[in-house]
Protein backbone atom coordinates (compact mmCIF):
# COMPACT_ATOMS: atom_id res chain seq x y z
CA UNK A 1 0.00 0.00 0.00
CA UNK A 2 1.33 3.80 -0.75
CA UNK A 3 1.73 6.27 1.73
CA UNK A 4 -0.80 8.37 0.56
CA UNK A 5 -4.06 8.01 2.50
CA UNK A 6 -7.23 8.98 4.08
CA UNK A 7 -6.73 10.87 7.17
CA UNK A 8 -8.75 8.35 8.90
CA UNK A 9 -6.37 5.54 7.45
CA UNK A 10 -3.35 7.21 8.83
CA UNK A 11 -5.04 7.70 12.29
CA UNK A 12 -6.13 4.39 12.33
CA UNK A 13 -2.71 2.98 13.71
CA UNK A 14 -2.94 5.53 16.87
CA UNK A 15 -3.98 3.49 20.36
CA UNK A 16 -4.69 4.68 23.78
CA UNK A 17 -1.65 6.01 25.61
CA UNK A 18 0.18 6.60 22.71
CA UNK A 19 2.94 9.80 23.18
CA UNK A 20 2.28 11.92 20.41
CA UNK A 21 5.07 14.24 18.84
CA UNK A 22 3.41 17.20 17.53
CA UNK A 23 5.19 19.76 15.09
CA UNK A 24 5.24 23.74 14.99
CA UNK A 25 5.98 26.57 16.43
CA UNK A 26 2.85 28.38 16.89
CA UNK A 27 0.14 27.42 14.12
CA UNK A 28 3.24 27.93 11.50
CA UNK A 29 4.05 24.31 11.10
CA UNK A 30 1.38 23.03 13.16
CA UNK A 31 -0.98 19.76 11.63
CA UNK A 32 -4.14 21.19 12.34
CA UNK A 33 -6.12 18.96 9.67
CA UNK A 34 -4.92 14.94 11.53
CA UNK A 35 -5.44 16.98 14.94
CA UNK A 36 -8.82 17.87 14.29
CA UNK A 37 -9.83 14.32 13.05
CA UNK A 38 -8.24 12.79 16.75
CA UNK A 39 -10.17 14.88 18.17
CA UNK A 40 -13.54 14.63 16.61
CA UNK A 41 -13.30 11.25 14.61
CA UNK A 42 -11.49 9.22 17.26
CA UNK A 43 -12.38 8.51 21.22
CA UNK A 44 -8.40 8.15 21.86
CA UNK A 45 -7.63 9.07 25.69
CA UNK A 46 -4.97 8.61 27.95
CA UNK A 47 -2.20 10.50 25.40
CA UNK A 48 0.80 12.35 25.86
CA UNK A 49 1.58 15.01 23.99
CA UNK A 50 5.10 16.66 22.94
CA UNK A 51 4.62 19.90 21.42
CA UNK A 52 6.14 23.46 21.63
CA UNK A 53 3.51 24.73 23.05
CA UNK A 54 -0.17 24.79 24.03
CA UNK A 55 -2.11 27.94 22.88
CA UNK A 56 -6.29 27.49 23.08
CA UNK A 57 -6.60 30.37 20.00
CA UNK A 58 -4.08 28.42 17.72
CA UNK A 59 -3.69 25.40 18.44
CA UNK A 60 -7.47 24.38 19.03
CA UNK A 61 -7.85 20.21 18.69
CA UNK A 62 -4.20 20.21 20.88
CA UNK A 63 -6.24 22.51 23.66
CA UNK A 64 -9.14 20.34 23.92
CA UNK A 65 -7.52 17.04 24.00
CA UNK A 66 -5.55 18.30 26.02
CA UNK A 67 -8.60 19.33 28.51
CA UNK A 68 -9.50 16.09 28.78
CA UNK A 69 -7.98 12.90 26.79
CA UNK A 70 -4.32 13.59 27.60
CA UNK A 71 -2.33 12.08 30.47
CA UNK A 72 0.49 14.86 30.27
CA UNK A 73 2.77 17.07 28.00
CA UNK A 74 5.86 18.67 27.74
CA UNK A 75 6.52 21.78 26.19
CA UNK A 76 8.27 24.80 26.18
CA UNK A 77 5.22 27.44 26.20
CA UNK A 78 1.99 27.79 27.38
CA UNK A 79 0.25 31.07 27.09
CA UNK A 80 -2.42 31.09 27.28
CA UNK A 81 -4.27 27.93 27.60
CA UNK A 82 -6.35 26.83 30.13
CA UNK A 83 -5.89 23.00 29.36
CA UNK A 84 -2.29 23.84 30.21
CA UNK A 85 -3.07 25.73 33.41
CA UNK A 86 -4.90 22.73 34.68
CA UNK A 87 -2.54 20.05 33.41
CA UNK A 88 0.13 22.34 35.27
CA UNK A 89 -1.78 22.35 38.99
CA UNK A 90 -2.10 18.61 38.54
CA UNK A 91 1.15 17.69 38.33
CA UNK A 92 1.35 16.85 34.76
CA UNK A 93 2.55 19.44 32.54
CA UNK A 94 6.37 19.34 32.27
CA UNK A 95 7.82 22.99 31.13
CA UNK A 96 11.22 22.70 30.10
CA UNK A 97 13.76 24.98 27.69
CA UNK A 98 13.50 25.11 23.78
CA UNK A 99 16.45 24.45 23.09
CA UNK A 100 16.62 21.59 25.41
CA UNK A 101 13.21 19.94 23.81
CA UNK A 102 14.74 20.35 20.15
CA UNK A 103 17.63 18.49 21.58
CA UNK A 104 16.21 15.79 23.61
CA UNK A 105 13.70 15.45 20.41
CA UNK A 106 17.00 14.97 17.76
CA UNK A 107 19.02 12.80 20.04
CA UNK A 108 15.71 10.38 20.75
CA UNK A 109 15.77 10.42 16.52
CA UNK A 110 19.44 9.77 16.79
CA UNK A 111 20.41 6.89 18.78
CA UNK A 112 21.55 9.34 21.19
CA UNK A 113 20.21 8.34 24.96
CA UNK A 114 21.31 11.49 26.90
CA UNK A 115 23.19 14.52 26.85
CA UNK A 116 24.65 17.55 29.19
CA UNK A 117 23.73 20.66 28.59
CA UNK A 118 24.58 24.26 30.81
CA UNK A 119 20.66 25.00 30.34
CA UNK A 120 18.60 25.03 33.33
CA UNK A 121 21.50 24.88 35.78
CA UNK A 122 21.04 26.63 38.86
CA UNK A 123 17.17 26.82 38.22
CA UNK A 124 14.05 24.52 38.73
CA UNK A 125 14.91 22.69 35.64
CA UNK A 126 17.80 21.38 36.91
CA UNK A 127 15.64 19.25 39.91
CA UNK A 128 16.41 15.12 40.16
CA UNK A 129 18.46 15.29 37.29
CA UNK A 130 22.46 14.20 36.96
CA UNK A 131 24.66 16.80 37.19
CA UNK A 132 28.73 17.09 36.36
CA UNK A 133 31.39 19.26 35.89
CA UNK A 134 33.06 19.19 32.58
CA UNK A 135 36.06 21.33 31.36
CA UNK A 136 35.38 23.64 34.39
CA UNK A 137 31.55 24.26 33.23
CA UNK A 138 28.53 22.65 35.14
CA UNK A 139 26.18 21.08 33.12
CA UNK A 140 23.27 18.69 33.76
CA UNK A 141 21.79 15.56 31.48
CA UNK A 142 18.66 15.79 29.44
CA UNK A 143 17.54 12.84 28.39
CA UNK A 144 16.12 11.81 24.72
CA UNK A 145 12.69 11.74 23.97
CA UNK A 146 10.94 9.34 21.52
CA UNK A 147 7.10 9.30 20.67
CA UNK A 148 5.16 6.33 19.69
CA UNK A 149 3.34 8.44 16.68
CA UNK A 150 4.61 12.19 15.10
CA UNK A 151 2.46 14.53 13.65
CA UNK A 152 3.81 17.11 11.28
CA UNK A 153 3.14 19.62 8.49
CA UNK A 154 5.48 20.09 5.03
CA UNK A 155 5.16 22.47 2.59
CA UNK A 156 5.52 19.36 -0.07
CA UNK A 157 5.52 15.68 0.38
CA UNK A 158 6.33 13.45 -2.44
CA UNK A 159 4.74 9.68 -2.32
CA UNK A 160 8.23 8.42 -1.20
CA UNK A 161 7.02 10.58 1.59
CA UNK A 162 10.29 12.58 1.18
CA UNK A 163 9.47 16.07 2.95
CA UNK A 164 9.88 19.91 2.00
CA UNK A 165 9.34 22.32 4.45
CA UNK A 166 9.78 26.16 3.83
CA UNK A 167 11.07 29.20 6.03
CA UNK A 168 10.63 28.74 9.58
CA UNK A 169 8.44 25.79 9.16
CA UNK A 170 10.94 23.45 9.60
CA UNK A 171 10.52 23.95 13.24
CA UNK A 172 10.56 20.70 15.30
CA UNK A 173 8.46 19.06 12.41
CA UNK A 174 11.69 18.36 10.99
CA UNK A 175 13.24 16.88 14.06
CA UNK A 176 10.27 14.46 15.37
CA UNK A 177 9.94 11.83 12.18
CA UNK A 178 13.10 10.16 13.71
CA UNK A 179 11.94 10.32 17.36
CA UNK A 180 8.86 7.87 16.67
CA UNK A 181 7.64 4.66 15.60
CA UNK A 182 4.97 6.13 13.20
CA UNK A 183 4.56 9.66 11.05
CA UNK A 184 2.05 11.02 9.80
CA UNK A 185 2.72 14.19 7.13
CA UNK A 186 -0.01 16.31 5.98
CA UNK A 187 0.73 18.39 3.23
CA UNK A 188 -1.25 20.54 0.61
CA UNK A 189 1.17 19.64 -2.16
CA UNK A 190 1.63 16.21 -2.86
CA UNK A 191 3.68 15.14 -5.97
CA UNK A 192 5.11 12.44 -7.51
CA UNK A 193 8.93 11.39 -6.76
CA UNK A 194 11.78 13.48 -8.30
CA UNK A 195 9.18 16.40 -8.41
CA UNK A 196 10.87 17.86 -5.12
CA UNK A 197 14.88 18.35 -5.61
CA UNK A 198 16.68 16.02 -3.61
CA UNK A 199 19.01 18.69 -2.01
CA UNK A 200 15.98 20.89 -1.05
CA UNK A 201 14.49 17.77 1.38
CA UNK A 202 14.16 18.46 4.70
CA UNK A 203 12.75 14.95 5.72
CA UNK A 204 13.89 11.62 4.39
CA UNK A 205 11.04 9.61 3.07
CA UNK A 206 12.27 7.02 4.53
CA UNK A 207 11.32 8.66 8.50
CA UNK A 208 7.59 8.83 7.01
CA UNK A 209 4.84 6.08 7.21
CA UNK A 210 1.19 8.03 6.42
CA UNK A 211 0.90 11.00 3.79
CA UNK A 212 -2.49 12.94 4.02
CA UNK A 213 -3.45 15.50 1.69
CA UNK A 214 -5.29 18.61 2.97
CA UNK A 215 -6.79 21.60 1.60
CA UNK A 216 -5.47 25.01 1.35
CA UNK B 1 12.00 64.98 18.22
CA UNK B 2 11.94 63.90 21.93
CA UNK B 3 11.86 59.66 21.95
CA UNK B 4 9.30 57.84 24.22
CA UNK B 5 10.55 55.95 26.59
CA UNK B 6 10.77 52.52 25.15
CA UNK B 7 12.19 53.60 22.29
CA UNK B 8 14.93 55.51 24.33
CA UNK B 9 15.82 52.40 25.67
CA UNK B 10 15.55 50.36 22.44
CA UNK B 11 17.76 52.91 21.06
CA UNK B 12 20.28 53.18 23.95
CA UNK B 13 20.93 48.96 23.34
CA UNK B 14 21.07 49.58 19.57
CA UNK B 15 23.97 51.32 20.63
CA UNK B 16 25.26 48.72 22.46
CA UNK B 17 25.79 46.63 19.07
CA UNK B 18 28.49 46.02 17.53
CA UNK B 19 29.48 45.19 13.95
CA UNK B 20 29.15 41.64 12.74
CA UNK B 21 26.82 40.92 16.14
CA UNK B 22 24.72 37.86 15.69
CA UNK B 23 21.72 39.56 17.74
CA UNK B 24 18.60 37.70 19.44
CA UNK B 25 15.71 39.76 20.28
CA UNK B 26 13.35 38.91 22.58
CA UNK B 27 9.50 40.09 22.38
CA UNK B 28 7.90 43.40 23.90
CA UNK B 29 10.47 45.68 23.87
CA UNK B 30 12.99 44.76 22.29
CA UNK B 31 11.56 44.16 18.93
CA UNK B 32 11.60 47.96 18.77
CA UNK B 33 15.64 47.96 18.90
CA UNK B 34 15.93 46.91 14.80
CA UNK B 35 14.59 50.87 13.93
CA UNK B 36 17.52 52.19 15.64
CA UNK B 37 20.34 50.13 14.47
CA UNK B 38 22.41 52.48 12.73
CA UNK B 39 22.99 52.69 8.75
CA UNK B 40 26.15 50.93 7.59
CA UNK B 41 26.33 48.65 11.48
CA UNK B 42 25.80 45.25 10.14
CA UNK B 43 24.41 43.20 13.07
CA UNK B 44 22.32 39.63 12.28
CA UNK B 45 19.10 39.07 13.85
CA UNK B 46 18.57 35.26 14.55
CA UNK B 47 14.96 34.15 15.12
CA UNK B 48 15.27 30.86 17.44
CA UNK B 49 12.45 29.18 15.46
CA UNK B 50 14.89 28.88 12.78
CA UNK B 51 16.49 31.64 11.16
CA UNK B 52 19.23 34.46 10.67
CA UNK B 53 19.05 37.43 8.58
CA UNK B 54 15.66 38.52 9.79
CA UNK B 55 14.28 41.86 7.94
CA UNK B 56 12.24 44.38 8.79
CA UNK B 57 8.07 43.28 8.80
CA UNK B 58 6.79 43.59 5.29
CA UNK B 59 3.59 45.05 3.95
CA UNK B 60 0.78 43.48 4.15
CA UNK B 61 0.52 41.81 0.43
CA UNK B 62 3.70 40.65 0.85
CA UNK B 63 3.57 38.66 3.60
CA UNK B 64 5.10 35.11 3.18
CA UNK B 65 3.52 32.58 5.68
CA UNK B 66 6.53 30.92 5.77
CA UNK B 67 8.65 33.90 7.36
CA UNK B 68 8.27 34.88 10.92
CA UNK B 69 9.99 35.45 13.78
CA UNK B 70 10.22 33.76 17.33
CA UNK B 71 6.94 36.45 18.66
CA UNK B 72 5.13 34.93 15.68
CA UNK B 73 4.73 38.15 13.82
CA UNK B 74 5.45 38.00 10.02
CA UNK B 75 9.04 39.02 9.04
CA UNK B 76 11.19 39.44 5.83
CA UNK B 77 14.31 37.91 5.39
CA UNK B 78 17.95 39.92 3.77
CA UNK B 79 19.82 39.22 1.78
CA UNK B 80 22.36 36.37 2.82
CA UNK B 81 19.95 35.51 5.61
CA UNK B 82 19.06 31.91 5.96
CA UNK B 83 16.25 29.06 7.33
CA UNK B 84 17.00 25.95 9.56
CA UNK B 85 15.08 23.89 11.95
CA UNK B 86 14.88 24.30 16.24
CA UNK B 87 17.88 22.10 16.72
CA UNK B 88 20.51 23.54 14.41
CA UNK B 89 18.88 27.12 15.75
CA UNK B 90 19.27 26.21 19.30
CA UNK B 91 22.79 24.63 18.76
CA UNK B 92 23.71 28.23 17.13
CA UNK B 93 22.65 29.46 20.20
CA UNK B 94 23.98 26.49 22.61
CA UNK B 95 27.26 26.89 20.73
CA UNK B 96 27.58 29.85 21.43
CA UNK B 97 27.10 31.17 18.29
CA UNK B 98 25.10 34.25 18.82
CA UNK B 99 26.99 36.97 19.99
CA UNK B 100 24.04 39.37 22.22
CA UNK B 101 20.79 38.26 23.39
CA UNK B 102 18.06 40.97 24.50
CA UNK B 103 15.35 40.73 26.54
CA UNK B 104 12.34 41.75 29.20
CA UNK B 105 12.37 40.69 32.24
CA UNK B 106 9.92 40.31 35.36
CA UNK B 107 12.86 40.18 38.08
CA UNK B 108 16.45 40.59 37.88
CA UNK B 109 19.08 40.93 40.49
CA UNK B 110 22.41 41.73 41.50
CA UNK B 111 23.92 38.55 40.71
CA UNK B 112 22.52 38.65 37.81
CA UNK B 113 19.54 36.32 38.37
CA UNK B 114 16.86 36.76 35.68
CA UNK B 115 12.99 35.67 36.24
CA UNK B 116 10.47 36.07 33.30
CA UNK B 117 8.47 33.03 33.05
CA UNK B 118 5.89 33.06 35.69
CA UNK B 119 4.24 34.70 39.08
CA UNK B 120 3.95 32.04 41.48
CA UNK B 121 0.16 31.80 41.90
CA UNK B 122 -0.74 34.06 39.16
CA UNK B 123 0.64 33.53 35.59
CA UNK B 124 2.86 30.86 34.44
CA UNK B 125 4.38 31.58 30.92
CA UNK B 126 6.91 28.82 29.76
CA UNK B 127 10.53 29.17 29.57
CA UNK B 128 10.43 29.12 25.60
CA UNK B 129 13.76 29.88 24.09
CA UNK B 130 14.85 32.14 27.10
CA UNK B 131 16.66 30.14 29.24
CA UNK B 132 18.60 28.70 26.39
CA UNK B 133 19.60 32.58 24.88
CA UNK B 134 20.84 33.93 28.18
CA UNK B 135 22.26 30.62 29.94
CA UNK B 136 24.44 30.68 26.42
CA UNK B 137 24.36 33.35 24.26
CA UNK B 138 28.20 35.84 25.05
CA UNK B 139 26.23 38.92 26.44
CA UNK B 140 22.98 39.05 27.66
CA UNK B 141 20.99 42.52 28.00
CA UNK B 142 17.73 42.87 29.86
CA UNK B 143 15.96 45.90 28.43
CA UNK B 144 12.66 47.31 30.07
CA UNK B 145 10.80 49.49 32.00
CA UNK B 146 13.15 49.98 35.26
CA UNK B 147 9.08 49.46 37.41
CA UNK B 148 6.14 47.89 37.40
CA UNK B 149 3.88 50.39 38.11
CA UNK B 150 5.67 51.78 40.72
CA UNK B 151 7.08 48.59 42.47
CA UNK B 152 10.42 47.59 41.67
CA UNK B 153 11.88 44.71 39.23
CA UNK B 154 15.39 45.11 40.29
CA UNK B 155 16.23 43.32 43.72
CA UNK B 156 19.19 41.95 45.88
CA UNK B 157 17.61 38.99 44.94
CA UNK B 158 15.02 37.63 42.87
CA UNK B 159 11.75 35.75 44.45
CA UNK B 160 10.00 34.69 41.45
CA UNK B 161 11.38 31.46 39.67
CA UNK B 162 14.66 31.66 37.80
CA UNK B 163 15.04 31.52 34.14
CA UNK B 164 18.72 32.06 34.47
CA UNK B 165 21.49 32.14 37.35
CA UNK B 166 23.93 34.83 37.33
CA UNK B 167 23.53 35.46 33.33
CA UNK B 168 22.69 39.07 33.13
CA UNK B 169 25.50 41.20 31.64
CA UNK B 170 23.96 45.00 31.48
CA UNK B 171 20.35 46.27 32.83
CA UNK B 172 18.68 49.26 30.00
CA UNK B 173 15.90 50.61 31.39
CA UNK B 174 14.05 54.31 31.37
CA UNK B 175 15.73 55.32 34.49
CA UNK B 176 19.44 54.05 34.09
CA UNK B 177 22.14 51.25 32.07
CA UNK B 178 23.25 49.58 35.00
CA UNK B 179 26.50 46.81 34.59
CA UNK B 180 26.21 43.44 36.58
CA UNK B 181 29.53 42.91 38.09
CA UNK B 182 31.20 40.73 40.60
CA UNK B 183 31.33 43.43 43.39
CA UNK B 184 27.30 44.28 42.50
CA UNK B 185 24.78 46.63 40.51
CA UNK B 186 27.36 49.24 38.85
CA UNK B 187 24.85 52.21 37.65
CA UNK B 188 26.75 53.48 34.71
CA UNK B 189 24.57 56.32 33.20
CA UNK B 190 21.32 57.86 34.67
CA UNK B 191 18.73 59.26 32.16
CA UNK B 192 18.54 62.72 32.34
CA UNK B 193 15.26 63.11 33.52
CA UNK B 194 16.47 60.66 36.63
CA UNK B 195 17.63 62.03 40.20
CA UNK B 196 19.83 59.30 42.06
CA UNK B 197 17.29 59.55 44.56
CA UNK B 198 14.57 58.65 42.20
CA UNK B 199 16.44 55.13 41.21
CA UNK B 200 17.13 54.57 44.57
CA UNK B 201 14.21 54.76 45.57
CA UNK B 202 12.45 52.70 42.81
CA UNK B 203 15.51 50.12 43.08
CA UNK B 204 15.36 47.32 45.75
CA UNK B 205 18.84 46.64 45.23
CA UNK B 206 21.62 48.45 46.43
CA UNK B 207 23.43 50.29 43.64
CA UNK B 208 27.19 50.94 43.25
CA UNK B 209 27.34 54.62 41.82
CA UNK B 210 30.52 56.13 40.61
CA UNK B 211 31.82 59.24 40.64
CA UNK B 212 31.93 59.04 37.10
CA UNK B 213 28.29 58.18 36.39
CA UNK B 214 27.16 59.74 32.90
CA UNK B 215 24.51 60.91 31.52
CA UNK B 216 22.23 57.91 29.68
CA UNK B 217 22.25 59.65 25.80
CA UNK B 218 21.33 58.55 22.67
CA UNK B 219 21.81 59.75 19.42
Amino acid sequence: MGKLMSVLEAIEPIKDGDTILVGGFGPMGYPGRVMRAILKQTELKDLFFVANAANQNYLVALEKLLLTRARGMIATFTRPSAAAEKLYKEGKLEIIPQGTFSERIRAGGAGIPAFFTPVGFGTAVEEGKIKMTIDGREYIMEKAIKGDVAIIKASKVDLEGNCFMSGCTKNFGALMPAAAKYTIVEAEEVVKPGKIDPELVTVPGILIDAIVKVGA
Amino acid sequence: MALDWRNFVARRVAMLFKDGDVVNLGIGLPTLIPNHIPAGLKVTLQGENGVLGLGPAPPLHEINKDVFDAGGAWATLNPGGSFFDSAVSFGLIRGGHVDITVLGALQVDREGNLANWMVPGKLMAGYGGAMDLITCAKKVIVAMEHTNKGDPKIFNKCSFPLTGAKCVDIIVTNMALIEVTDEGLVVREIAPDTTVEQLKAATEADLIIPDDVKVMTVY
